[in-house]
């Protein structure tokens, strides 16, 4: 929660393993067998996504799915509605519809199984495509706030994950890596010699929480869960030198 | 009052963004001279069409607009990546979910100087740094890159704000312009908050940590005064 989360091993294979999930359906089991939360992936319907169906990939039981789709529940569901309308992630406690049909679509949800608490990350990329990521649990506030709390780094960088791992299950290619700007290569240069972020932090002159906020930017561009991972794609692109040559010169 | 409004509140809101497409104008084209898209009296650009958040100070009856800027989530489309590149280089292309952009921050100064005379020019762009380290902590944004003028840095130092300057470009308009990239964290919004003698989170009804927020407020001496002490910058 202060600065740049410091991310557990677990969360960091938690993101490798939803991103090497063999399709989406797969990744968010994974998610909700480690946070014991349902999940959703909902990539908006575009016209140039040339679907007929929305994508929609879903850890509720199928029961629920089935009584959401025969009700029509979609047409009048808020976390869809104005989900998609939204920018910032929110609690579901925050949406302002309120209607009678609302209420017994949440009341239906229960009776099925799923938790009174949600909460959803709007996703969107270079592209300008967006997707909603939705997590529904049985906790309740302020145990809920707590978690989501404690957790939403983590949530909102497995929900981009997800999302990238999406593009490739329906458009059949990912975003294509974006370009490394010099002073990210400059900080993953160092991390490939193997300093930290405070030592990079001194050696370049800025705060450690902006060299962290670079890596980040590193890891997100070459779409990678981890910044060990990182350097090996960097190398892979050759955006830093093999190691074998014995530095990690920086090739631009 | 402080307010964020995102896309599903557009139209409920339509005259303050009106006011703020306006008010932009005024700063950005007129005043500062800068390269940007003019309709008539409104500066509106075509990230205002990719649904942004607006972080907006206006009176209680959000008639009066005192200041706004726009966020948006730098995975997606963003000015300082398509736009400042230009002029900042790449180094301030930064992309990751938890680093949100923050642009087109202005102020109506005359506005205010009716309405809230005792707050200066310099005041009021330290509380719209405040209202986004309170917006980004409580999304869980934990960066924000955001372009200022060089003698604005100053101001922010002394309201607590914690940046590196990425970048800086001249030739954009009049003045030149800096980017810097701001932390977002519990820490760093105490910091503001004291700094600034603000005894509460300027939006209402933000659900903040009350633990973490009483102890800050108990020592602040500040505390029983009014929302604005009209400290002076």
């Amino acid at each position: 929660m202060h600065g740049v989360e410091i991310i557990s091993g677990a969360q960091e294979a938690l993101r490798a393993a939803v991103a090497a999930a063999s399709n989406v359906q797969e990744a968010c089991e994974a998610i909700r067998k480690y946070y014991d939360v349902h999940v959703v992936y909902h990539l908006a319907q575009t016209p140039d996504t040339g679907r007929d169906a929305p994508f929609v990939k879903t850890t509720y039981p199928t029961a629920w799915v089935g009584h959401y789709v025969l009700n029509g529940y979609v047409n009048i569901d808020p976390v869809v509605h104005e989900g998609f309308q939204r920018v910032l992630p929110f609690d579901w406690s925050e949406l302002s519809v309120a209607t009678l049909q609302v209420e017994r679509l949440f009341r239906d949800a229960i009776r099925f199984g799923l938790g009174a608490s949600g909460y959803s990350v709007p996703l969107t990329d270079k592209a300008g495509r967006r997707a909603l990521f939705s997590i529904n649990g049985m906790m309740v506030k302020p145990a809920w706030h707590d978690f989501v709390r404690a957790n939403r780094g983590c949530l909102t960088d497995l929900a981009q994950i997800l999302h990238r791992r999406a593009l490739v299950e329906v458009y059949g290619e990912g975003d294509a890596a974006q370009r490394l700007a010099p002073r990210e290569i400059e900080c993953l240069a160092w991390v490939a010699q193997g300093k930290e972020a405070p030592q990079i932090a001194v050696i370049l002159g800025l705060s450690a929480h902006t060299v962290r906020a670079y890596l980040k930017s590193v890891r997100h561009k070459l779409n990678c869960t981890s910044i060990s991972q990182a350097v090996d794609r960097a190398r892979q692109l050759r955006i830093l030198a093999p190691p074998s040559t014995g530095g990690t010169q920086v090739r631009q | 009052m402080f307010i964020t409004i995102e896309p599903h509140q557009f139209s409920a809101n339509q005259k303050l963004l009106d006011a703020m497409f306006r008010l932009r104008k005024r700063v950005f084209f007129d005043e500062l001279g800068w390269d940007v898209p003019i309709k008539g009296d409104r500066e509106r650009d075509r990230y205002d069409d990719h649904r942004p958040v607006y972080l907006i100070w206006c009176s209680d009856d959000r008639r009066t607009l005192y200041a706004s800027l726009r966020l948006m989530p730098t995975t997606g489309p963003t000015l300082l990546h398509d736009v400042f590149s230009r002029t900042f280089g790449n180094d301030v292309d930064l992309s990751a979910p938890g680093i949100w952009e923050a642009t087109r921050m202005c102020v109506d100064v005359e506005a205010l100087r009716l309405d809230h005379p005792e707050i200066d020019l310099m005041r009021a762009m330290s509380l719209m740094v405040a209202l986004i380290c309170e917006v980004a902590v409580d999304k869980g944004i934990h960066t924000v890159v955001s372009n200022y003028e060089p003698q604005i840095a100053r101001v922010y130092k002394r309201a607590g704000a914690k940046f590196d300057e990425i970048g800086r470009a001249d030739g954009y308009g009049k003045r030149p312009v800096c980017c810097g990239l701001f932390e977002a964290s519990e820490c760093v919004l105490q910091q503001i908050y004291t700094k600034l003698r603000l005894s509460k989170p300027l939006l209402s009804g933000l659900r903040h940590t009350a633990q973490h927020h009483a102890p800050a407020f108990a020592v602040n001496p500040y505390a029983a005064q009014a929302r604005f002490s009209g400290f002076a910058a």
